[in-house]
Formats: structure tokens, C-alpha cells, sequence
């Protein structure tokens, strides 16, 4: 995916990781964190909302307003603003309500 | 100084001064309600929404009775309130369940049920079934359940639709509401009211109805009324948002329409302290996974905490003023699920119509020293 050019990194000597966002290989920095590394990587809407299926993008980056929900690593509504991208990490855009299964027998 | 003289005045703008206002506006009266800040101890902000009669009055059949009466009549209630507003409050009554993870509370509840099925004959379906059966019937549920009661007049609504429905369709009935008027004098003069705000607000009322919540001892008394009222905090949990799962209500576990898992039940004695504790989320939490042990990796997004009202014997209160004509107290701590019977019957009671119900064993000679 596309570098985009809203972030512009102070760091430098930072160790290169990469990440899967939606299945498309993207890289970041170590320590980076995880919803600012999808930004970067050029994505737009990372979720849709649950009830009228708004699409919505990370917002307060602080933890508070919930709109930075993925699926990090198979685990839906995961909070991404509070998360430091890994190596390897497989995150997906979220999709809504997540599924459980309380009625038959596993 | 400001000044109105308006007929009817309720004073409290939550589900039951709603519901009551209502009632009145539908029997032709002018009404107004006087509601206070945002920040108030508001019952109606933080509650559960059930529709609940399993339990309820089993030692006191007045209030079982009443409590019928109510869940019979809130199918056609909710379709009313659809209708006039739009709102589909959510509601679901096709029963629901109270579960157990202690062998004492629940061989006492089933106790209390059958007490109960006495008072409510043929009005009054109920069912009691042991873990196994439970698992049998929903194979997620884990090991720590030890009983289950059923009554299939139960349910459960979504509340701040419901306090929303309610809102539309008092205004669109005519009903005037005044909000950020907080009453701190109930002055009789003559035979009208001198209502008063701290801030010298005043209004002149032929007829108050109190449906202050937990503001009703301190207001009441200034009308000669008796009864007194005391919070009880209940603390709450909301999950993050799943596809329809849970499946059924129950009074501590339910599954919102919108698709959060609310878990709830507590209640501690705290005065007006409607924080949060640690200790008391955490036993919540444990109940829904004792419950549901796939619960467990489920995101809590929220919790928090509400106070209930409550009357010294836990049953409702409507009485007349012995004093003054035409002042009315009503208090209950189960304003959802009486919000049907309130919205149908009060009117008739406080303007003493021949249809008006016997609410004789819910007045408050019984709290007399």
C-alpha cells in the first residue's frame, strides 16, 4: 500500500517492521502506533459502525471515541489507537458487530 | 420575579412523571412537567429496561396484582407509543429468566414464586428448572448455574427509547416540559400551589403531582405526605456490540437490540454516590462468564452505576395528600415496567373518576407509626 504524505516521521534509526492491513503487505517503524501505522499505510475508512454502517476512521487517538476499531490478529473491536504495531501483525478493517455463538453446543 | 399560573404541574420529567403526564393529557388536562438539571440523580438514564413481574409483590398482593396489570398492557403500549412518535422502543416479551448460581437464593426464589402464583391464579404463569435442564435447553451455559425461573410475562424494553418515545409523545399530546427547573418549595396557598426554583423562579398550580424520584421525601413532606423514600445503587456493564446471540432475557443478563450484552442486578446501600466500584463490576462480570463461559473473551466498552428509588417496604407509593386537595405523591423504583399501568389508569385515580383502580393497598397509610 501507498505511503501517504499526511505523516511526516522525526525519528530516524528506527528499526523497519511489516504488517498486513486487509491482506496487503505494508511497512512501519517499531514503536509505531498501530492506528497511525494503517493511516500512513493510506487507508481511509477502517471500519464500518455497527448500527447504520457508517464508514469511520481513527479519530481522537486517545482511547476515547472508539471509531479506530479493527480486527487485530483475528480478535474483532480492538482498539488501535492504544496498540504498538508488531511485526507480523495481521490487522483487518472492522466490520461491524462481532459474532459469538451462545446457542449451540461447541 | 417570573411568575405563571398554569393547571396541572408534575414535577419530574423522568419514566414515570412521563408516564403519569400522559395519562393526564389523554384525559383532556393541561399539563406541565418540571423537570430538573441533566446532572440529577435520573433513575430513568441508567436502568435496565425490564419488563419484569416474576417476584414481584409475591408477599404483598396489591403490588402483584398492579404489576399484572402493567406487563398485560405494555404490548399495547409500546405499539402506541410507535405509532405516535415512530420510536420502536425494542420492546420483547416473550419471557425471560432469572438465573441462579446459589442453591439458597434459588430454592427461596421459587418459594416466593409459588406464593406469588397464589396471589395471581390463571394470571400467573411461571416455570422452575435445575442447571441440567437449563444446559440441556442451552448448552453455552456453564457449570455454575444451579437453577433458572421462567415466567413468560417477562421482557424487557430499550430505555432511553423508551424515555425518548415518551418525550415525543408528551409534547405531541400538548404537553408543555420545563426543563432545568429544580422545585425546592411546594408552598400550599389556598387551594392552589406556590411552586418555587432556588433561583426565585415561581409558578402557581391548581394541581402537583410529585414524581421526584429521590427527591420525593424532602418535597413531599412540605405537602404533609410521609412517605420516604431511599437510593439504591445498581452498577451495570455494557459489552461491545455482537450479532443477535443471547438466547433470551433475563434480569441480570440481557442483550440489547442494538447488540451490546448488559449485565446487571446489584444493589448496595450508598446514599447518593452513583460512582462505579471495582469490586462490584468485577462480580458482574464474573456472573456472565459463570453464565456464559464464552462470554469471557468478550470486550466490556462501559460500565456504570444508577440509583434506584426505593420505598421503606420496596412497593410503590400513591397517595393523596391528607392535607391538601389535588396533590398527588407517586414514587416506585420499577417505573419501566409500571410505565403501561401509569400511563393507563393514573388519570382516572387522581381525578377520582368511577373507573379510577383500587390503590387502596399502595397508598401510604401503611408507613402511619
Amino acid at each position: 500500500m501507498k505511503q501517504d504524505l499526511r505523516f511526516s516521521r522525526y525519528a530516524s534509526n528506527l528499526e523497519d517492521i511489516s504488517f498486513t492491513y486487509n491482506g496487503e503487505k505494508c511497512t512501519a517503524k517499531a514503536g509505531d502506533n498501530l492506528a497511525t501505522a494503517v493511516l500512513a499505510a493510506g487507508a481511509i475508512a477502517t471500519r464500518i459502525t455497527t448500527i447504520f454502517a457508517d464508514e469511520r476512521a481513527p479519530y481522537c487517538m486517545m482511547g476515547s471515541c472508539f471509531e479506530c476499531l479493527m480486527i487485530v490478529n483475528g480478535i474483532p473491536n480492538c482498539q488501535t489507537c492504544m496498540i504498538e504495531v508488531k511485526n507480523g501483525m495481521i490487522v483487518e478493517s472492522g466490520f461491524g458487530k462481532r459474532k459469538l455463538d451462545l446457542e449451540v453446543a461447541s | 420575579m417570573k411568575f405563571c399560573q398554569l393547571d396541572t404541574v408534575v414535577i419530574g420529567g423522568g419514566i414515570v412523571g412521563l408516564s403519569t403526564a400522559i395519562g393526564l393529557l389523554q384525559a383532556g388536562l393541561e399539563v406541565t412537567i418540571l423537570d430538573g438539571a441533566d446532572s440529577d440523580l435520573r433513575a430513568s438514564h441508567g436502568n435496565f429496561g425490564l419488563i419484569w413481574l416474576q417476584g414481584k409483590g409475591a408477599q404483598y398482593g396489591a403490588y402483584a396484582k398492579w404489576t399484572s396489570k402493567a406487563v398485560n398492557l405494555w404490548p399495547e403500549f409500546a405499539k402506541l407509543l410507535n405509532e405516535e412518535t415512530g420510536v420502536d422502543v425494542s420492546l420483547r416479551q416473550q419471557g425471560g429468566y432469572e438465573l441462579f448460581t446459589d442453591e439458597g437464593e434459588f430454592s427461596r426464589f421459587a418459594n416466593e414464586l409459588s406464593d406469588q402464583q397464589k396471589i395471581l391464579g390463571a394470571d400467573f404463569e411461571y416455570e422452575i428448572m435445575n442447571g441440567s435442564s437449563m444446559r440441556k435447553k442451552f448448552p453455552k451455559i456453564g457449570p455454575g448455574l444451579v437453577g433458572a425461573t421462567f415466567s413468560p410475562h417477562c421482557g424487557d424494553v430499550n430505555p432511553l427509547k423508551l424515555l425518548t418515545a415518551m418525550r415525543i409523545y408528551f409534547s405531541k399530546l400538548g404537553g408543555r416540559l420545563i426543563s432545568e427547573f429544580k422545585v425546592s418549595h411546594l408552598l400550599p396557598f389556598a387551594d392552589e400551589f406556590i411552586i418555587k426554583s432556588p433561583n426565585n423562579s415561581q409558578i402557581i398550580a391548581n394541581r402537583v403531582v410529585l414524581c421526584a424520584g429521590l427527591g420525593t421525601t424532602e418535597l413531599g413532606k412540605q405537602l404533609g405526605f410521609k412517605t420516604e423514600v431511599h437510593s439504591q445503587r445498581g452498577q451495570l456493564l455494557i459489552t461491545e456490540k455482537i450479532l443477535p446471540t443471547l438466547p433470551f432475557t433475563s434480569s441480570t443478563l440481557r442483550q440489547v437490540d442494538e447488540g451490546g450484552i448488559q449485565v446487571g442486578g446489584t444493589n448496595e446501600v450508598v446514599q447518593y454516590d452513583d460512582r462505579e466500584t471495582v469490586k462490584i463490576t468485577a462480580k458482574l462480570a464474573h456472573h456472565a462468564v459463570t453464565i456464559f463461559p464464552s462470554l469471557k473473551d468478550v470486550k466490556i466498552i462501559r460500565s456504570w452505576a444508577a440509583l434506584r428509588v426505593q420505598t421503606p417496604d420496596g412497593y410503590p407509593v400513591y397517595a393523596k395528600s391528607p392535607l391538601h386537595k389535588n396533590a398527588f405523591l407517586i414514587t416506585c423504583h420499577s417505573g419501566v415496567t409500571l410505565a403501561a399501568v401509569h400511563t393507563d389508569c393514573l388519570a382516572s385515580w387522581i381525578l377520582d373518576k368511577n373507573n379510577a383502580p383500587d390503590l387502596g393497598g399502595l397508598d401510604e397509610t401503611r408507613f402511619a407509626l
